[in-house]
C-alpha cells in the first residue's frame, strides 16, 4: 500500500491523471505478475494488464474505499479479465507451450536459465489448479499479501482463505511431484 | 529449493519497460468517464421547475418583443402615427385651408376699411358731408322700404352737384 494512498485515490477519483499514474506505477508490476502466471504468454499478459488499468481508470468513480488497499479492487478487475479471456479463448492455449523466455524482463536479463525453466514448470503446475487455488497461491505466496487483503480481493472470508491456501499449496505440491 | 521460496522469487518478474511506459501513457491520455450523479426526487422537481420557468420567461420575452411595437403606439408619449405620410399630408392641407380662410377674412376687412376711408380722404368737406348724408339717407330708405327706388342719371348728377 502506498503512503497516503487514500488521498491519492480521492485525487484520482476527482479526475487527476497524475494521481492515477502513481497508482499505476505502484500496482502495475503486481497485476502483471498475477495475470502472467494465469495466462503464461507475455503479450497476452501485457494486453490484459493494460485492460485492467484502463478499466480501473474509466470506472474509478465507482470505487468505494472500505479500508482495503486499492490493489484489492485491481485484483478483482484482473480476475474478471482473465475469466473473460479464457471464456473467449478456451482451448486455444496449450499449457505445454509456455516459453521460459516469458519470464525474462528487460530489467532481469541476467536471470539464470535454470530459474527460468523452474518458473515455467511451476507456472504450468499452477495453471492446472482450480482458479481459486491459483488466485490464493499468487496472492498469498507470490505477492505475500496478508490474509485480510486476499480475502478482500477474492471476496471471501478470512477463514475461507486460510482453508483455500492450505488446500492450494497441497495440490500444487502434488502436481509438481506427479 | 523449497516451493514457497521459489514462489517468492516470482516477484522478480516484471513487464518490459517499453510496454510499461507505452501502456501508462495510453491510459493516462484516455479520457476518464465522468460519474453521472444520481438525482433525488426533489432535485428532479427542482430541475423541472428551473426548466419550466426558463421556458416561460423566454416566451414572455418573445411576446414583449413581438407586441412591443403595437403596445408602444398606445403607451409612448411620442405618437408614431403622426409620422404617417398620409396623416401629415391631411394635416398640412387642413392648415393651408385655415390660412386661406383667415386670409380671406382679413382681406374682406381691409377692403371694407379702404372703401370707407378712400372717399373721405379724397372729397372736399362739403362733398364729404354730402356723402355722409347720402349714406344716411340710403340707410333710412333701406330701413323704411325693402325695395329702394331707382335713381335716374340726372337725379344722381344733381345729388352729386350739391
Amino acid at each position: 500500500m502506498i503512503d497516503g494512498e487514500e488521498q491519492i485515490v480521492i485525487r484520482a477519483i476527482q479526475g487527476e491523471a497524475s494521481a492515477f499514474g502513481l497508482l499505476y506505477d505502484h500496482y502495475q508490476p503486481k497485476i502483471y505478475r498475477f495475470v502472467l502466471v494465469k495466462v503464461s504468454r507475455r503479450e497476452e499478459a501485457e494486453d490484459l494488464t493494460h485492460q485492467v488499468f484502463l478499466s480501473a481508470w474509466q470506472n474509478i468513480s465507482r470505487y468505494e474505499q472500505r479500508g482495503f488497499p486499492f490493489s484489492s479492487w485491481l485484483y478483482q478487475i484482473a480476475r474478471n479479465q482473465v475469466i473473460d479471456f479464457y471464456r473467449v479463448k478456451k482451448g486455444d492455449i496449450g499449457l505445454d507451450t509456455i516459453d521460459p523466455e516469458t519470464f525474462e524482463s528487460e530489467d532481469k536479463l541476467g536471470m539464470q536459465t535454470e530459474l527460468k525453466l523452474e518458473f515455467a514448470r511451476v507456472t504450468q503446475a499452477i495453471q492446472k489448479l482450480k482458479p481459486d487455488y491459483q488466485d490464493v497461491i499468487i496472492l498469498r505466496f507470490i505477492e505475500d499479501l496478508p490474509i485480510k487483503e486476499v480475502a478482500a480481493a477474492m471476496d471471501k472470508s478470512e477463514g475461507a482463505i486460510k482453508l483455500l491456501q492450505h488446500r492450494a499449496i497441497k495440490h500444487l505440491k502434488n502436481t509438481l511431484e506427479a | 529449493m523449497n516451493l514457497e521460496e521459489l514462489l517468492k522469487k516470482f516477484q522478480s518478474i516484471e513487464a518490459r519497460k517499453s510496454y510499461r511506459e507505452r501502456s501508462r501513457r495510453l491510459i493516462i491520455a484516455h479520457t476518464k468517464q465522468t460519474k453521472v450523479p444520481r438525482l433525488t426526487l426533489a432535485q428532479i422537481l427542482f430541475r423541472g421547475l428551473e426548466t419550466g420557468s426558463s421556458i416561460v420567461l423566454a416566451g414572455l420575452l418573445i411576446l414583449i418583443i413581438a407586441g412591443g411595437f403595437s403596445v408602444g403606439r398606445f403607451l409612448t408619449p411620442f405618437r408614431f402615427s403622426s409620422l404617417n405620410p398620409e396623416g401629415l399630408k391631411a394635416e398640412a392641407e387642413a392648415i393651408d385651408i385655415q390660412i386661406r380662410l383667415s386670409d380671406l377674412t382679413y382681406n374682406e376687412q381691409l377692403q371694407a376699411e379702404s372703401t370707407d376711408a378712400l372717399p373721405k380722404a379724397t372729397l372736399r368737406p362739403t362733398a364729404k358731408k354730402q356723402v355722409i348724408l347720402n349714406t344716411e339717407n340710403a340707410t333710412i330708405k333701406n330701413s323704411t322700404s325693402s325695395e329702394p327706388e331707382p335713381l335716374g342719371v340726372e337725379a344722381t348728377l344733381e345729388e352729386l352737384a350739391r
